[in-house]
């Protein structure tokens, strides 16, 4: 078995070594980083080593078993003999650990190498625009995102002047900004509490203690809010509940006073004040907010109201809840991570939503993942599967919200099921930060846009100027146009459809077996999914079944006589050898997704158990074809 | 001890007596036919079932399950899989006889002729049969159409949603252009698919396409097919002068003894087999040699230009040298092993 183990390593090592010298004389380096010549070459020689590793493993067992095993006469001369059986249980451990090492191989080094080298190769074009943003994010004092950036580019580039520079530029206006709290509150992600859970996590007692201290002060508008939360909290019945009307009615009605003022810009700035308390309480949060906006630039008083400050954050809050701020996604084009994303989903009313987001980036905010949408289309079907409208955002955010908070009866009329934990929401209306009035809506469309005639001609498709289908596409009378989408899906399939939408061969078995129930619920093909799985999942038997196949195949083949020693000039069939194996390694592959392929297509989710016991008896057959050997 | 080797290999042959080698002789003979017909008959068989299934799968669509196979697909699975398999049973029937070491090596002959009979004369009457029964034996043309409720790509770049979706393929849903980055999506309705793909679901066709090297295996079988047809349909010295890729291939089977390591031998078998394949493709099949070829042949004026004279030229050539090399390798493994045979038998008998 050493003797075995011995001449595989030295094989592997030559085919290496041989690998090594065909790229090193027939590479051509694209663009890269000074320096990453030698760590392009070593990723591609090492990528191409572990893609042609089964078949190098494969015809190194052959040609080490066939030579380890020279034909020796005194030994056995029978058919399941002690001694084959012995032979058989080192060579299945062998096969065993050379089957784990593939496995491994083909699961997690080759994808890794295939990044590796892909990051290689697009490290010139990322460090260049890492540097620019940094840059670019210095000039307009946004020195904590130009951290981001310039962590980013030393990252790629650890040697690159430029991404030195950069980074020493920007932690020395860090130093001195004196901003290293503020960079410790970032780095460390503390989170907030938003204010208005906060407040309303008072008793009802504190929350009136607050309303008469704030009264006894005369500061009217912070009476008033405090005591308005009281009664909210009373919920209609607690015993408490006329002191805090009472509360909120003398504090309004000391508001509505008509008071004195010195001149007519503090009348002004009251009454405004007033009017954006009373929009807060109305619910108009956008109005609100640009009221208590505008109201804190004033210099003379709105900067150190802390009226003005406290019902700005609070009204800042409301929006969040409602709408985002088209801020918010200013480093999409930077910051995305998955692109083309697609499902459709069904509503309970039979009718469907077909999705498609162009690029989406996750962002960890206040403690919660956060997931910002580009270009996103929504596509409405009636239960007739007759096209109703689409309506397109150029962007949407998204938010996990608990089922939790969601009624009986509007968990039902959603679609919702109560074992879900999160459901996605999606925020369609975003605003300016500063300006009143710039609202980005869904633009609705109620008529098909056809395809362009150069796409039709691509694939090979004609549009029939008859009416060929009979599609209705009559509104029902109830219709509301949406600002915000729930989505009847939990948040984990939300956040799994992005592999999928890559295809199965991007997402890992754990998750591939979990989204396989519910993939033709989302417009993905069950059988295509189903098959991946299977044929990832029975790797390891199928190069197992190689192995004990390739041994019985090495028994038969072997070296005649025990005095043959090993002829230099059989080096020379190495190259042959390796070759056909290639061919032979994945011929026989190719039968395996046939046959796996067929139990898919026969028994659909029942073709992974199926399929691995099919598997394990041919295994167990090819064992007892190789015990049966004789000498 | 090198001299007593020398003297005991003869008188031994003589001993054994020539009626026992004749009767070894023809028992292996006997043997080695019924082989070859089962080898061709395995892969013959397993052949038609890829290709049936693989014809199947190109009919059907997500969602859908596989319907039963039909008579004319394994018709078809036989004659497109039977002059490849005739190819590879050859050097198939010499790794059985490598490996039985028993067989004499006198069990090439007949297997080897009946191997170029087959090849030489059944073949093309098989094949100009199918030829002239074409029409019948030409699949149905149903239009398939995918199955509405599926995301599928198009073209690498397009990603297509049917939401709805008639027998005849006309369809209405939503086309993805993801090359662009705003106004990417389209809805269209009245729009008539193109369903001449070779599979007609995409989604299927990812599930189980062949990897790159059998698919450039699969590709030279097709090109391989059209050379056949062009052979026989041509003139009969055509097809003689394109029977001269036997020379090379019989010569590539003899080399079942050409090694003391038999894995060589089987290596040395399917390599040669796999060479002279691969080259009498690149000349017939407008491969990268064609158009050298086609000129040179022109100035060979002892045979008609269309029968190739400098391929048949070259598969003589290579008859020779395969020839050679097997006879020489062949003396000598058979050298040692008669001395081994006999160091055993001094070593026992001094034991003795």
């Amino acid at each position: 078995m050493k003797k075995l183990i011995l001449i595989l390593a030295v094989y592997t090592i030559l085919i290496y070594l041989m690998i090594f010298g065909l790229v090193t004389a027939f590479l051509k380096y694209p663009p890269l980083l000074d320096g990453d010549q030698t760590k392009y070459k070593m990723t591609a020689v090492t990528l191409g080593f572990f893609i042609l590793l089964p078949s190098i493993f494969i015809s190194g067992f052959i040609a080490s078993c066939a030579v380890a095993w020279k034909k020796n006469k005194s030994k056995f001369p029978v058919r399941f003999s002690h001694e084959i059986i012995r032979k058989f249980k080192g060579l299945f451990l062998l096969s065993l650990a050379l089957t784990f090492i593939l496995s491994m191989n083909k699961e997690v080094l080759v994808p890794r190498f295939e990044n590796a080298l892909h990051s290689i190769e697009s490290a010139p074009v990322e460090l260049e625009e890492a540097i620019t943003t940094a840059q670019n994010l210095l000039l307009a004092d946004k020195t904590i995102l130009a951290l981001q950036y310039a962590e980013k580019a030393i990252k790629i580039g650890p040697r690159n002047e430029d991404a030195i520079a950069i980074y020493k530029t920007v932690h020395d206006m860090l130093d001195i900004e004196d901003d290293m709290q503020m960079f410790n509150r970032y780095r460390h992600n503390k989170i907030e509490k938003p204010l208005h859970t906060m407040n309303a996590g008072y008793t009802i007692l504190e929350l009136l203690d607050r309303s008469e201290k704030a009264a006894l002060e005369e500061n009217w508008f912070e009476a008033h809010y405090w005591a308005q939360l009281a009664v909210d909290a009373c919920d209609g019945t607690n015993t408490n509940l006329s002191r805090a009307s009472e509360y909120a009615n003398r504090a309004w009605k000391m508001l509505n006073l008509p008071k004195g003022y010195d001149n007519s810009r503090e009348h002004d700035y009251f009454s405004k004040k007033k009017e954006g308390y009373k929009a807060f309480n109305r619910g108009d949060f956008l109005k609100a907010y640009y009221t208590f906006l505008e109201l804190s630039r004033d210099e003379e008083w709105g900067e150190n109201d802390p009226d003005v400050k406290r019902f700005l954050e609070l009204a800042k809050e409301d929006i969040e809840n409602q709408y985002f701020f088209f801020d918010e996604t200013e480093h999409m084009k930077e910051l995305t991570s998955q692109h083309n994303i697609h499902f459709s989903l069904d509503y309970p009313d039979g009718s469907k939503e077909v999705f498609y987001v162009s690029n989406a980036m996750d962002i960890k905010k206040d403690g919660r993942l956060t997931r910002y949408l580009e270009n996103m289309y929504v596509v409405h079907y009636n239960s007739e599967d007759a096209f109703q409208y689409s309506f397109h955002v150029p962007y949407a955010k998204t938010i996990a919200v608990p089922v939790s908070e969601f009624g009986t009866a509007s968990l039902y009329s959603l679609g919702i099921r109560k074992n879900w934990k999160m459901v996605p929401v999606i925020f369609l209306q975003s605003v300016d930060r500063d300006t009143e009035g710039l609202i980005s809506r869904p633009e609705y469309s109620f008529e098909r846009t056809e395809i362009p005639r150069h796409i039709l001609e691509e694939n090979g498709m004609t549009y029939l100027d008859f009416r060929y289908l009979n599609e209705v596409a009559d509104l029902s009378p109830d219709f509301a146009f949406a600002t915000i989408k729930i989505l009847p899906m939990p948040y984990s399939d939300f956040h799994m459809i992005n592999e999928a939408s890559a295809g199965p061969e991007h997402m890992s078995i754990p998750s591939l077996f979990k989204f396989i129930p519910s993939t033709v619920k989302y417009g993905f093909a069950r059988e295509t999914f189903t098959e991946n799985l299977t044929q990832r999942a029975t790797y390891p038997i199928f190069i197992l079944l190689m192995f004990i196949l390739c041994a019985s195949l090495a028994w038969d083949y072997k070296i005649e006589s025990p005095k043959d020693v090993f002829r230099f000039q059989w080096i020379f069939i190495i190259p042959i050898f390796g070759f056909l194996t290639i061919y032979l390694v994945n011929g026989a592959q190719y039968i395996f997704t046939v046959i796996n392929y067929i139990f898919v297509s026969l028994f659909g989710t029942l073709a992974l158990p199926l399929a691995a016991t099919c598997h394990m008896t041919l295994v167990f057959l090819a064992s007892l074809l190789f015990v049966s050997r004789k000498s | 001890m090198r001299s007593c080797e020398k003297k005991t290999g003869l008188p031994k042959l003589l001993k054994s007596g020539i009626l026992n080698v004749m009767n070894n002789i023809v028992k292996s003979c006997l043997k080695i036919i019924p082989v070859y017909f089962v080898l061709m008959a395995l892969c013959l068989f397993a052949a038609t079932f890829l290709y049936m299934f693989y014809t199947m799968c190109s009919t059907i669509v997500a969602g859908s399950r596989i319907s039963h196979f039909t008579f004319l697909h394994f018709m078809h699975g036989i004659i497109l899989s039977f002059p490849i398999v005739l190819l590879f049973a050859g050097p198939f029937t010499s790794f059985y006889i490598i490996r039985h070491r028993e067989l004499s090596l006198w069990c090439l002959v007949p297997f080897l002729l009946v191997h170029c009979a087959l090849f030489a004369f059944a073949q093309p009457a098989f094949l100009s049969s199918v030829y002239d029964q074409q029409e019948k034996l030409a699949p149905e043309e149903n239009i398939i159409p995918p199955s509405p409720g599926y995301f599928r790509t198009l073209g690498g770049k397009y990603i297509v949603y049917y939401s709805s979706m008639t027998d005849v393929g006309v369809a209405s849903g939503i086309l993805i252009d993801t090359e662009k980055a705003t106004d990417n999506l389209y809805t269209f309705h009245n729009t008539k698919i193109n369903t001449n793909n070779e599979f007609a679901d995409s989604l299927i066709f990812s599930s189980i396409k062949l990897p790159i090297v059998i698919n450039k295996a699969i590709k030279s079988f097709k090109a391989w097919h059209i050379v056949l047809y062009n052979a026989i349909m041509g003139k009969k010295s055509q097809w003689l002068s394109f029977c001269s890729v036997l020379l090379p291939l019989v010569a590539g089977c003899l080399m079942v003894k050409i090694s003391r390591w038999r894995l060589v031998s089987l290596i040395m078998v399917m390599g040669a087999t796999i060479l002279i394949y691969v080259f009498n493709l690149s000349v017939l099949a407008g491969g990268f040699l064609a158009e050298p070829f086609y000129n040179a042949n022109f100035a060979l004026t002892f045979m008609d230009h269309k029968c190739n004279p400098l391929l048949v030229l070259c598969n003589a050539g290579f008859l020779l040298i395969l020839g050679l090399l097997t006879i020489f390798f062949t003396l000598r493994t058979i050298k040692i092993d008669e001395d081994f045979a006999d160091d055993d038998s001094f070593q026992t008998e001094g034991r003795e």
